[in-house]
Formats: C-alpha cells, structure tokens, sequence
C-alpha cells in the first residue's frame, strides 16, 4: 500500500507542478516543445515505479546528467576544433603577408623594379612535418618610374645596341640588349630569393611589367 | 502594489514611442526596449521568489531536482527568446526575429535530449 501510496502522490503533484509552471509559459510557438519535454516528464514519473517491480531501480538524475555532461563535451570539442581551425588560418594569412612584406623590401632595395604582387605558397598541411615551408613564389615586377626616367636619359645618349649573330643574310637573327639585361636581372632575383629562403630556383617565378 | 508601477510604465513608454514614432522612428525602438527590460527588473525578484518556493515543493515531494530545474530552464530560454524575438519584430525585423526563435527552438531542444535518452532507457527496460 505504502508503495501505491507514493506513486499517486508523485504523480499528482509533479501534474500540479507542471500546471504552475504552464503559467509561466509564454504565448508563443515554443509553448509546443515545452508541451513536449513536459510530456516526456510526466511519462517517465508515471512509468518510474514499474522498473522498481520489473527490474532493479534505475537512476534517472545520474542518466540525465550523464547525458547533457556528454552533449557539453561534444559541443565543447567542436568549439575547440573549430577555433583551432581559425587561429591556423589566421596564422597562415599573417606569415604569407609578412613573408610577401620581407619579399618586396628585400626586391625593392636591391633592384630597381617596384613590386606589384606577390603570391607565396607555403605548406599548409597541420599534420605534415614540412608545415610552414614555403613551396613557391610568384612575383610580378614593374619598372619604377623613377628608372624609366633614367633609362630615357640613357638612350638619348645611347643607341639600342644590337647583336646580329646571322650568318644567312636571310635570317635577320637580332637580339636586343635591352632584353638581355632584363633576363639577367630576373635571374639574378631568383638566385638571391633562393639563397635566401633556400627554396629550388625553379619554384620562383619572376614576371616583369614593362612600363612601355 | 507594483502592478500600476509596471501599467504606468508600460503606457508611458507607449505614448512616448507614439508621439516620437513621426519625428524619430528609430527612437521608439530603444524606448520600447527600455521599458522591457525595466517591467523584467521590477517583476524578477518576485519570480525569484516563487521558483524558490516551488523548489522547496519539489524537495519535500520526490520529485528529481533535474526535471524541475530542467523545466524551469526551458521556461526560461522561451522567455528570453520570446523577449528578444518581439523587439526584432517590433524594430520590422522579421528575419532577424525568427533567427531568435530558431535558437530558442535549438536550445529547447537540447535541454530536451537527456530526458529523451532517459525515457528511452526506462521503456527498452521496461520491456523484458
């Protein structure tokens, strides 16, 4: 009897319960999710004592708090993968600039081209050994105005000097000096890039803008 | 009594919003939003009162702890969304509003997972 007893007085009173709580309920759409978890509620009151008789008595407050422990940690550790995933691209953008930044000084003092753009392409695998080296450069040049300006003043003095290696007279095979400096000057770039940063000289990339 | 402290406020702020909305649309909304939060203020330590109480209640009958704070938490969720959701609406940010509602929803409905679990635990159990 004293059994029966209880299970009434539980029920009846976790339904008053609820009936207050209702009150409280905002007239919205969530009325019906929260009609919903209430309606779970009653069910596991009513249906509780039954395990008692059925089988050994199970811990309701544990499972429940073994649950949303578990929901925590999962979202927990998505957030931790996910501001993981964030800080290494942050990291990534702000070693590119620096690299391209430290580029363009470097070109700019000691040639006398103004850098356009500068593509770096590093090694952004997390897991590989070589994460953070840099894979290859593309870099585009330009003829500074400043060097037009001198250049002008040099051929004003200085006629293009031209190289006719022909030995047909048919075949007009001349070569211009002008062009011939300016392959110099792109692989004299690649061979200080790649002393450098000690990349392969075949993954620099030189293009040159010419201003003409 | 706090009820006409709370009526006063509420129509002040109401004829305020009016008057401003010709002049100043965009005023009404912080006037509107003020007057909530002080009528929730006023009426808080009330309600703090009465889940008190009610958790007292639930400590002498046997009811688990966890239903009725889980319970209380998802009254509050839909409170506060419901709070926000109808500013949004007010300000004529509909969009904005049924976004609240969607994480009201989502939460709600994790709250509601482990009782879910819990349930259907107890009827595998049940059956033999």
């Amino acid at each position: 009897m004293e059994f029966l007893r209880e299970w009434i007085i539980t029920i009846i009173s976790t339904i008053i319960f609820i009936t207050f709580v209702e009150i409280l309920v905002p007239n919205s759409n969530h009325k019906r999710y929260i009609d919903m978890v209430v309606g779970f509620l009653i069910v596991i009151v009513i249906l509780n004592p039954l395990t008692n008789i059925i089988n050994e008595e199970i811990n309701f407050e544990e499972g429940i708090i073994k649950t949303s422990n578990e929901l925590e940690l999962a979202t927990a550790k998505n957030r931790a993968i996910n501001v993981k995933s964030n800080n290494t691209e942050v990291t990534m953008k702000l070693y590119k600039d620096k690299i391209s930044k430290q580029l363009k000084n470097r070109i700019e003092e000691n040639t006398k081209y103004l850098v356009e753009e500068v593509i770096v392409q590093i090694e952004d695998d997390t897991e590989s050994v070589n994460f953070g080296l840099i894979n290859s450069f593309n870099i585009t040049l330009k003829e500074s105005a400043k060097n037009k300006k001198n250049e002008d003043f040099i051929e004003t003095k200085i006629e293009p000097v031209q190289i006719n290696i022909s030995i047909d007279k048919k075949s007009n095979n001349t070569v211009e000096a002008n062009s011939i400096l300016i392959n110099n000057e792109t692989d004299l770039i690649k061979d200080d890039i790649s002393d450098f940063y000690n990349i392969d000289r075949e993954n620099i990339n030189v293009h040159i803008n010419k201003n003409n | 009594m706090e009820i006409f402290q709370i009526v006063a406020i509420g129509i002040i702020s109401t004829i305020l919003s009016v008057l401003i909305k010709n002049e100043r649309p965009e005023i009404g909304i912080f006037i509107s939003l003020t007057a909530g939060v002080i009528i929730f203020l006023f009426i808080v330590t009330k309600l703090q009162s009465v889940i008190e109480i009610l958790i007292q209640l639930a400590n002498k009958i046997s009811i688990d702890f966890v239903y009725l704070s889980t319970i209380l938490k998802i009254v509050g969720i839909a409170y506060i969304a419901e709070f926000g959701a109808q500013i949004c609406k007010d300000a004529g940010e509909g969009v904005m509003a049924s976004k609240i509602e969607l994480a009201g929803k989502i939460l709600i409905m994790v709250m509601a997972v482990p009782i879910l679990v819990s349930l259907m635990d107890l009827i595998i159990n049940l059956i033999p």
